[in-house]
């Protein structure tokens, strides 16, 4: 038998749902439409840390993502070093995803440290791939040249000049990380925040964001969602991918929230229907 | 194989190690000065620097496992699935030749831009495709799932509804009050629940350590025979 029109709308194929999302996502990308940027007290907040770091102190950027997520995480990885490397601090960068060092490769020929005048092994390193998980954060907090004896390229932690005097955690003012991890997410917190009391800022998918609203203020100095990218990249004035996404994600939203409305329509109606028949 | 050798040494073991890493985490202060808390922190990067190790083994053995379950498809012809499994290895044995430069013998010559390429035109466009590809399965179960059928239902369309506004650019700059609102539900309502399932969760992860150390949980020991 035949569905009448409120049944094939009350279950749209699915072919169908996902043609609209197609054509949604991909004309503001295209074409974008302009919409205004408001940016969240998150961003804000992230980027008055960054700012409040003092001369010299020395940051932990953690690229805690493999490649599955870097087009979601690495927007707003990349405005994060553009705003460090605008500063007069030390950026010890490593990863504890496999394919983490693919990641580097791909943000730091997007932030190019060149152009801020930085230098490799005097104002920022690679320490690479550590394995381990919450293991690895633990080790590098405790000694960090036992940890990892090379930076990624291979050469002594001793023969790089920004590292000689480092020994752990205790040395770090502030630990950076962009992850889709919740595991990652939370084992900085028990490996360097309640330890070593670090100024920790995280930066995590929209979903996740339930799962760490509990430790913010008090453990994650600094919270947000990677979508948030594009009001980072307005904030500090270095556009990037991020702001391009957020026409697309206007429209991909807004066409979700109607047709949502659209499916409770038909279900009513559908019932009423089904009661005035019976 | 024994008793002792297949469950009490692996048990013994656990016991010792787990006991000595809750004590240098207690005990040993963040400048030691005593002998015993030198030696109980040397201890404890050892054996965190152990953990590492083994972290770093299991990658190794990851793809030797991936060899053998493909290889016996390969050659058992398992219906449906030999072939994807054929080409994984396929797939995976260049990647590896790639990765390490090449195989001079077989007068494979690779550059690190061959290396890129391959990682950024084959591996991260897949992965990323793969990752995106959530966002149409969550739409369409959204359209299905987001049906004001009971109160509760309903109460979940509302929120759903609300964060949604508040993630959504347009909506932060023309209803900026939605913003508030859901401030305000993250703020009491979220936060308030998780901490309760953290703390809840928190609880249950302390019980289990205690019973592994206490070799009542063996289920780390793996099956059986």
């Amino acid at each position: 038998m035949a569905k009448s029109p409120l049944e094939y709308i009350e279950s749209l194929p699915r072919e169908i749902i996902y043609t609209i999302l197609i054509i949604c996502l991909a004309v503001p990308l295209v074409k974008p439409l302009g919409l205004p940027v408001p940016i969240s007290s998150r961003v804000k907040e992230w980027h008055q840390y960054v700012e409040g770091l003092p001369d010299g102190a020395y940051v932990l950027v953690s690229v805690d993502y493999g490649v599955g997520s870097l087009p979601a995480l690495e927007p707003f990885m990349v405005a994060t070093l553009h705003d460090l490397f605008e500063r007069n601090v030390k950026v010890v960068i490593m990863t504890l995803y496999s394919d983490g060092p693919i990641c580097y490769e791909s943000l730091i020929t997007k932030v190019n440290p060149d152009a801020y005048g930085k230098q490799y092994g005097v104002d920022y390193v690679f320490l690479g791939y550590i394995p381990g998980g919450e293991t690895a954060m633990k080790a590098v907090a405790e000694n960090l040249h036992a940890a990892v004896p090379t930076d990624y390229y291979g050469t002594p932690l001793n023969q790089i000049p920004m590292l000689k005097d480092i020994s752990g955690a205790s040395d770090f003012a502030m630990i950076i990380s962009v992850t889709p991890s919740g595991d990652v997410a939370q084992g900085w917190i028990r490996q360097w925040v309640t330890p070593y009391g670090i100024t920790y800022m995280s930066c995590v998918l929209a979903m996740m964001m339930p799962t760490m609203e509990p430790y913010y203020p008090a453990q994650v100095k600094a919270l947000t969602d990677a979508g948030r990218a594009g009001e980072y990249e307005y904030l500090i004035g270095k556009p990037g991918s991020g702001i391009r996404k957020l026409d697309a994600f206007s429209v991909a939203h807004i066409m979700l929230i109607i047709a949502i409305i659209i499916a409770n329509i038909a279900y009513f109606a559908l019932k009423a229907q089904k009661k005035g028949g019976a | 194989m024994s008793l002792a050798y297949r469950r009490h040494l692996p048990i013994i073991i656990t016991f010792i190690m787990g006991i000595i890493m809750i004590l240098q985490y207690f005990i040993v202060p963040k400048q030691p000065v005593e002998p015993y808390q030198i030696t109980m922190q040397k201890v404890g990067e050892t054996l965190t620097n152990w953990a590492n190790l083994l972290a770093a083994f299991t990658i190794g053995f990851g793809m030797v496992n991936i060899a053998l379950i493909h290889s016996r498809h390969v050659s058992r012809k398992t219906p449906g699935q030999w072939y994807y499994s054929a080409w994984l290895l396929f797939v995976a044995v260049i990647m590896v030749i790639v990765g390490i430069g090449g195989e001079p013998a077989l007068g494979i010559n690779v550059s690190k831009y061959q290396y890129d390429w391959m990682t950024t035109y084959v591996f991260a466009a897949l992965s990323g495709t793969m990752y995106s590809s959530l966002a149409f399965y969550i739409t369409s179960a959204c359209y299905r799932a987001f049906r004001a059928r009971t109160i509760e239902a309903t109460a979940l369309l509302i929120v759903g509804f609300i964060t949604l506004m508040s993630r959504t650019p347009a909506f932060q700059a023309y209803l900026p009050q939605v913003i508030e609102v859901a401030d305000w539900i993250n703020k009491y309502i979220v936060k308030s629940s998780f901490r309760g399932i953290l703390i809840g969760g928190a609880l249950g992860a302390i019980l289990l350590g205690i019973r592994t150390l206490m070799g009542m949980e063996t289920g780390y020991l793996g099956r059986r025979d």
